[in-house]
C-alpha cells in the first residue's frame, strides 16, 4: 500500500468520522444555546432513534424510508417531550443549570436502560449479514452510508446556517442565545424558543442515531459514546457557533485518525480528553464562539 | 382525616416536605436493613451455595448468559438426582459487566455473604484480578472462557475449563506453517486475554517462520477501525488474524472487508460461534478458526450430550454452543468432587485434581496436575453460515 493511497483513506476517515462529532455537535450545541445546560439526554435520543428504526425497519419489516421517517419525528416529539415534563418545570422551580444536567444524566441513564432492557446488550445490524465494499474515491473507500453521513452533515449544517440567519425562528433562537430576559422583554416566548430548539435538535440527533447505526449497528451505548465526542465537537468549536462546531468536529475527526495512526488507537479516547482540555484551558469559547454570560432564562 | 390532611399540607412549606421525605426514606431504609437482619437469622432452606461471577451485562454479556445456562441445566439435573442426606446446590451469581474492578467488588460481596468454596470465573481480565482475592481465602476458582495463558500456574486453587489462547495461537500458527501464507496481521483485543494470546501468537509464529507483519490492540467498546484497518493493510499482510470475543471484534472484521481487504480472515473460538457469524454475514464468510470439538450432532452417540442438548432446546429454543458445554462439564466435576472428597474448598480441590477419564459432554475429560484441562484443538472454517473442517487449499485469498 502505497503512502499517497494510504493518506487519502485517513483523510477521508478523518471525515466520516468528524462528519459523524459534528452532527451529534450542531444538535447539541443547538438545544444548549437557548437554553444553556448540557443535555446529556441528547445521547439517549441518538440511541433511541437507531433502534426505532431497528423496531420498525428489522423487527416489524416496515419499508426502511418510512421507519426512518417515524422515527425521526419520534426522536424530535421524545426531545420536546423532555423539555416540557422535566426542564421547563425545573427551570419554574429556578433549577439551575447544574440541576438540568443532572436530570438530563438520569434521562440518559434510563433511556439506556430500557434499551438494554428490551432490545439487549448485543450488538444489532439494521442490514444484517449484508457487507458491501466501500465505494472507490480517488485511492480511498467509503460505504455508501458513510458517504451519507457526510453528505448530511453538509446539508444539515447549511440548513441550520440558513435556519438561524435568514429565518425569524432562528432570529429568535439567536435572541435567546444572546439575552434571554432582553428577547422575553421584546416579546420573544422564550419557553417557546427552548421548545423549538429540542424539537430540532433532537431531530438532528435522531439522524445522527440513524446513520451511524447504519454504519455501525446498534448498542445501547451509542449515543453516550456519540455524544462525548460530539460535546468536545461543540465545546472546541464554540458552543453556540455551528460553523465552529462543524470545523471544530472535522478537525478532531482529523487529529484522532491522524493519532490512530502515528499511536496505538487505544488512546484515541484520551487524545480527544486532552484537546477539550487544552480548549478549556486556552480558548473556552472554542473556535468561533464568543464567551458566554452567565444568565438566568 | 383527609381535611386535616389537606390544611396541614397546605401549612408546610416546601422545605418541610423536603425533610419529611427524607426521613420517611431513611425510616424506610432502616425498616429494610432490619427486615434483612431478620431474615439472616432466620433458619433458611439448606444449600450447598457456589459462586459465578460472569458478565451477564455489557459487550459480553452474551458469553456470561450462555456460561449461566450450562451452569443452571447441570444443577438442575444434579438436584433431581439428589440422594439424602445430601443437600441441594445453588448458585450466587454476580455480573461482572466484564469489567475487573465490578468483578472484583462482586466477588467480595459474594464472600461477605455466602462464603462459597468454589467460585466460577470468566473472562481473562475479570478472572485475573480476583485470583489474588480467592488465593487469600483459599477459595476454589473455575475459570470458564479464560485463555490467558499460564493463569492456573498463580495459585494452587485455581482450575481452569477452557482453551487457553496458547493453545489456539499455536494451533493457528500451526496450521498456517502448513499453507502457502507466511506473512500475517494481527488485530488483538486490548485486554489480558488479547496481549496474553498475541505474544504466544508472535512466538510460536516465528518459531514456525511466519512474519507478524504487525500487530494492533482494539478497544472492545470501539465502534471505529477504520484507520486500525488501514495501518495493518500498510503491512502488506496475506492473512489477519483477529482475537477478540465480543461484538466489536466482528465490527472490525466489517470494517476490513468495506475497506477491501480481501486477504483471509482468522479467528479464535468464540468468534466462530453463530450469533458472531450471524453479526458477521458475508464479512464472516471463509474465515478459519480455531476449536474445540463439540458437535451436537454427534449426540446421537453419547447418551450423556443428546439428552444435554434435548434439556437445552426445550429450555431455551437454541442449540447449546461450546460455552454452555464447558459451564456445565465444569459444574459436573465440581458436583463429583465434592462428592468425592466433600463440599469443603479443600476437599473440592483435591477432588478436582483426581478427577481422571471423566465422561463429559466434551468427551473424556482430564484434570492435570496444574489445574488445566485439556482440550483437543482443531482448525475450521465458515462456509455460509456453517462450520466445516478446514483444509489447507481451501485457504486461499478471496478472489
Amino acid at each position: 500500500m502505497d503512502q499517497g493511497r494510504m493518506w487519502s483513506q485517513i483523510l477521508l476517515n478523518a471525515l466520516i468520522a468528524g462528519s459523524t462529532y459534528s452532527l451529534v455537535g450542531i444538535g447539541f450545541s443547538l438545544i444548549f444555546s437557548p437554553a444553556r445546560f448540557f443535555h446529556m439526554a441528547h445521547g439517549g435520543i441518538i440511541t433511541v432513534a437507531g433502534y426505532l428504526v431497528y423496531a420498525m425497519a428489522v423487527l416489524f419489516k416496515l419499508n426502511h424510508s418510512l421507519s426512518i421517517f417515524i422515527a425521526l419525528f419520534l426522536a424530535a416529539i421524545l426531545g420536546s417531550v423532555m423539555e416540557l415534563l422535566v426542564f421547563r418545570r425545573l427551570r419554574q422551580q429556578k433549577g439551575s443549570g447544574t440541576i438540568q444536567l443532572i436530570a438530563s444524566l438520569g434521562i440518559l441513564v434510563v433511556l439506556q436502560n430500557l434499551i438494554s432492557l428490551v432490545f439487549g446488550d448485543d450488538v444489532m445490524v439494521l442490514n444484517p449479514g449484508v457487507v458491501k465494499e466501500g465505494l472507490q474515491i480517488g485511492a480511498a473507500r467509503i460505504t455508501d452510508v458513510q458517504l451519507g453521513i457526510v453528505l448530511t452533515n453538509i446539508v444539515v449544517f447549511l440548513l441550520i446556517s440558513f435556519l438561524l440567519h435568514r429565518t425569524k425562528i432562528g432570529w429568535m433562537i439567536r435572541a435567546v442565545t444572546d439575552d434571554a430576559e432582553l428577547a422575553q422583554i421584546f416579546g420573544i416566548s422564550v419557553e417557546l424558543v427552548i421548545l423549538l430548539a429540542f424539537f430540532i435538535g433532537s431531530a438532528i440527533a435522531g439522524i445522527a442515531g440513524i446513520l451511524i447505526a447504519y454504519d455501525i449497528g446498534l448498542t445501547p451505548l451509542l449515543g453516550f459514546q456519540a455524544l462525548f465526542m460530539g460535546v468536545v465537537a461543540a465545546i472546541s468549536g464554540g458552543i453556540t457557533s455551528p460553523t465552529g462546531t462543524m470545523l471544530a468536529g472535522l478537525l478532531l475527526g482529523i487529529i484522532m485518525q491522524i493519532s490512530a495512526w502515528l499511536l496505538p488507537t487505544q488512546w484515541q479516547e484520551a487524545i480527544a480528553f486532552t484537546i477539550l482540555l487544552l480548549f478549556l484551558l486556552l480558548r473556552p469559547q472554542g473556535l468561533l464562539g464568543k464567551p458566554l454570560r452567565s444568565k438566568k432564562v | 382525616m383527609s381535611i386535616s390532611f389537606l390544611i396541614l399540607s397546605r401549612k408546610m412549606a416546601q422545605r418541610d416536605w423536603i425533610w419529611v421525605v427524607g426521613i420517611g426514606c431513611l425510616i424506610l431504609m432502616m425498616i429494610l436493613w432490619l427486615g434483612s437482619y431478620q431474615s439472616s437469622k432466620m433458619p433458611k432452606t439448606e444449600f450447598r451455595q457456589l459462586g459465578a461471577i460472569f458478565p451477564l451485562t455489557g459487550s459480553a454479556a452474551q458469553i456470561g448468559i450462555w456460561q449461566q445456562r450450562g451452569i443452571e441445566l447441570a444443577i438442575e439435573r444434579l438436584n433431581q438426582n439428589l440422594t439424602p442426606p445430601a443437600k441441594p446446590f445453588q448458585i450466587i451469581y454476580e455480573d461482572s459487566q466484564g469489567d475487573p474492578k465490578t468483578g472484583v467488588a462482586a466477588l467480595q460481596k459474594i464472600i461477605s455473604t455466602a462464603n462459597p468454596p468454589v467460585i466460577f470465573s470468566s473472562l481473562s481480565s475479570v478472572s485475573s484480578a480476583i485470583l489474588p482475592i480467592l488465593e487469600r481465602h483459599q477459595t476454589v476458582s473455575l475459570l470458564l472462557a479464560v485463555s490467558l495463558p499460564g493463569i492456573t500456574e498463580r495459585s494452587e486453587w485455581t482450575f481452569r475449563c477452557h482453551l487457553g489462547s496458547d493453545n489456539e495461537a499455536e494451533a493457528m500458527a500451526a496450521y498456517l506453517a502448513t499453507t502457502p501464507i507466511r506473512r500475517v496481521a494481527v488485530a488483538y483485543i486490548n485486554d489480558e486475554f488479547g496481549v496474553g494470546a498475541v505474544a504466544v501468537f508472535r512466538q510460536v509464529a516465528e518459531d514456525k517462520k511466519l512474519v507478524v507483519t504487525a500487530t494492533e490492540a482494539y478497544n472492545k467498546d470501539g465502534s471505529d477501525f477504520r484507520t486500525l484497518v488501514t495501518k495493518l493493510r500498510r503491512t502488506n499482510p496475506e492473512a489477519i488474524y483477529v482475537i477478540g470475543y465480543v461484538n466489536s471484534s466482528v465490527l472490525l472484521i466489517k470494517q476490513l472487508r468495506e475497506l477491501g481487504v480481501k486477504v483471509p480472515v482468522l479467528g479464535n473460538l468464540t468468534l466462530s460461534l453463530p450469533s458472531f457469524l450471524q453479526l458477521g454475514g458475508q464479512a464472516l464468510e471463509g474465515a478459519i478458526f480455531t476449536v474445540t470439538p463439540f458437535d451436537v450432532q454427534q449426540g446421537q452417540e453419547s447418551p450423556e450430550l443428546n439428552s444435554f442438548v434435548r434439556a437445552y432446546q426445550d429450555r431455551y429454543q437454541e442449540e447449546p454452543n461450546v460455552y454452555t458445554a464447558f459451564a456445565y462439564d465444569a459444574m459436573m466435576m465440581v458436583a463429583q468432587a465434592a462428592q468425592n472428597r466433600g463440599f469443603s474448598a479443600e476437599g473440592i480441590r483435591e477432588g478436582l485434581l483426581e478427577i481422571h477419564d471423566y465422561q463429559g459432554i466434551m468427551g473424556e475429560l482430564n484434570v492435570e496436575s496444574n489445574g488445566e484441562i485439556e482440550f483437543p484443538t482443531r482448525i475450521v472454517q465458515n462456509q455460509g453460515g456453517a462450520i466445516v473442517p478446514v483444509e489447507s487449499s481451501l485457504l486461499k485469498t478471496i478472489e
